[in-house]
């Protein structure tokens, strides 16, 4: 699913309530394990009042189960846009994917969660215990890292098939 | 990304204001009640921005006089000032007068930024006598008029024309970081001014400085007023606490959101301008605060009280644009 913002310039909270409106009625549709991801192509300029009342409080929701367990992707973010998403999440600690075309890195968390997911998208589908022993952390440390990651929607989580469902497969979410 | 300052300085002098009897103009918290006789002087150069700006007592006839009679040189928050306050006594029921500057510049651009325009249309006189050599001078584009900000449309139109404005004149990064940083002084100039007639802004472009000087005025309730609407802030007694606060992470006048979500506009604002280097200037009641900042130092805030006590908030924000390092 996308969800494409066609505003070049997004000023006030009022700005970010109406986006995160939309796609929350087009998120009604929406069955766990989506990808979503968010376009921000046209976007020249946001501030950091409609990043807060849009993204901000969509993945605080996410986070809290108040929407789909979707995963989001965001994309087509200039260098300013993502630097205002990132300023923005971090303070909510919060976090998203984003997929600048060159790679896909983590907007928000902390230090912690950036370096995990720095790792995480270098595989793009792990297990656990492939991260565990390159980031030299323990298993439920980097157990509450990915948990983080996958209730707010950065991370994908599914059971893996190959080990009859007794382990849980990660993956980066991409755009289609 | 570039790191943001870790730290702010902050300075907060508690000089009172010497109320004028009966020319103060605030009334009941949250209220604004307009005097019926006084006479704002608008004397040299940028006088908004002045801690001198005066305000004095006229002849008791019933009157507001904005006396430009001496103005030298205005910056756009002069001119968005002036508009909001005499627009909003005019709609008051206060016979109000605009008293055009002498000097032939002074008056030219005033007029070139639509200032007569918008007093004429708020129903307030013109006094003094149009030269020739004052009337209005098409100029290049490097300026946006005086604009009345009311609703979405008005805003959505000044905030396009102001990103085109810089993107053309300076460069598409400076016009985007531009951008975020007004639009957090439009945020509360719409959002929490309570203002009947809405706000006021203008701007002056600089392209071989690579600056931009934008002025946001309303006079609504102004900032004490809407600090106080938060219980948490009821500690906040006069104009130069509540300003001095005001630019502080998390303090916010909105008392329906979880503590802590709100209150980060002019940190948001502040993060940009200290990529570049950037002075904010506001007013608000009888306070006056400059925030300056600048790369690689901490912010620095100095928040006085004044003499002159003005209606709702007017802001000044000037900024040199350095070449983007990201």
């Amino acid at each position: 699913m996308k969800f494409s913002v066609t505003d070049k310039l997004l000023t006030l909270r009022d700005d970010g309530k109406r986006l995160r409106e939309a796609l929350e009625a087009e998120l009604v549709a929406a069955r766990p394990g989506d990808i979503v991801e968010i376009s921000f192509h046209k976007v020249q300029a946001i501030t950091g009042s409609a990043t807060d009342e849009f993204l901000g409080k969509l993945l605080t929701a996410r986070a809290a189960s108040d929407i789909p367990d979707v995963a989001f992707v965001l994309t087509g973010l200039n260098p300013d846009v993502a630097f205002e998403v990132n300023l923005c999440l971090t303070h909510r600690k919060a976090a998203a994917a984003w997929n600048s075309g060159k790679g896909t890195s983590l907007l928000g968390g902390d230090e912690f969660l950036k370096a995990t997911f720095e790792h995480a998208a270098r595989h793009g589908e792990f297990i656990a215990t492939d991260l565990a022993q390159e980031l030299s952390v323990t298993p439920q440390n980097l157990n509450n890292r990915l948990k983080r990651l996958v209730s707010g929607g950065a991370l994908i989580r599914e059971r893996d098939s190959r080990a009859n469902g007794k382990q849980f497969v990660y993956r980066i979410p991409e755009p289609a | 990304m570039p790191t943001p300052p870790t730290s702010h300085c902050s300075r907060v002098q508690r000089a009172q204001a010497r109320p004028l009897g009966h020319v103060g103009i605030t009334g009941h918290e949250g209220t604004t009640r307009h005097p019926v006789c006084l006479i704002i002087n608008l004397h040299g150069r940028s006088p908004t921005k002045s801690r001198d700006l005066r305000i004095t007592g006229g002849a008791d006839d019933g009157t507001a006089a904005f006396d430009a009679t001496s103005l030298e040189f205005s910056c756009p928050m002069d001119l968005a000032a002036t508009a909001a306050w005499a627009a909003s006594c005019a709609a008051s029921g206060v016979d109000t007068r605009f008293r055009q500057p002498s000097d032939d510049k002074a008056a030219s651009y005033a007029r070139r930024m639509d200032l007569h325009q918008h007093l004429e249309h708020a129903g307030v006189r013109i006094d003094g006598t149009t030269r020739r050599s004052q009337h209005r001078n098409n100029r290049t584009d490097s300026l946006i008029e005086v604009t009345a900000i009311t609703g979405s449309a008005d805003l959505e139109a000044f905030v396009d024309r102001t990103f085109t404005l810089v993107e053309k004149r300076i460069g598409n990064r400076e016009a985007r970081a531009n951008h975020v940083m007004i639009g957090e002084l439009l945020e509360n100039a719409i959002t929490h001014a309570e203002s009947p007639v809405g706000a006021y802004a203008a701007a002056q472009v600089y392209p071989t400085k690579k600056r931009i000087e934008v002025g946001i005025a309303d006079a609504g309730v102004g900032i004490r007023a809407h600090l106080r609407r938060n219980p948490s802030n009821k500690a906040i007694k006069d104009d130069i606490a509540a300003i001095g606060r005001a630019v502080e992470e998390g303090v916010t006048g909105v008392t329906d959101a979880p503590p802590g979500e709100r209150g980060r506009g002019f940190t948001n604002l502040l993060e940009i301008a200290s990529q570049h280097g950037a002075t904010l200037v506001m007013r608000s009641g009888s306070a006056r605060a400059t925030v300056t900042a600048r790369p690689n130092r901490p912010t620095n805030t100095y928040a006085a009280g004044t003499h002159a006590q003005v209606p709702g908030t007017w802001a000044s924000l000037a900024v040199t644009f350095r070449h983007p390092t990201t």
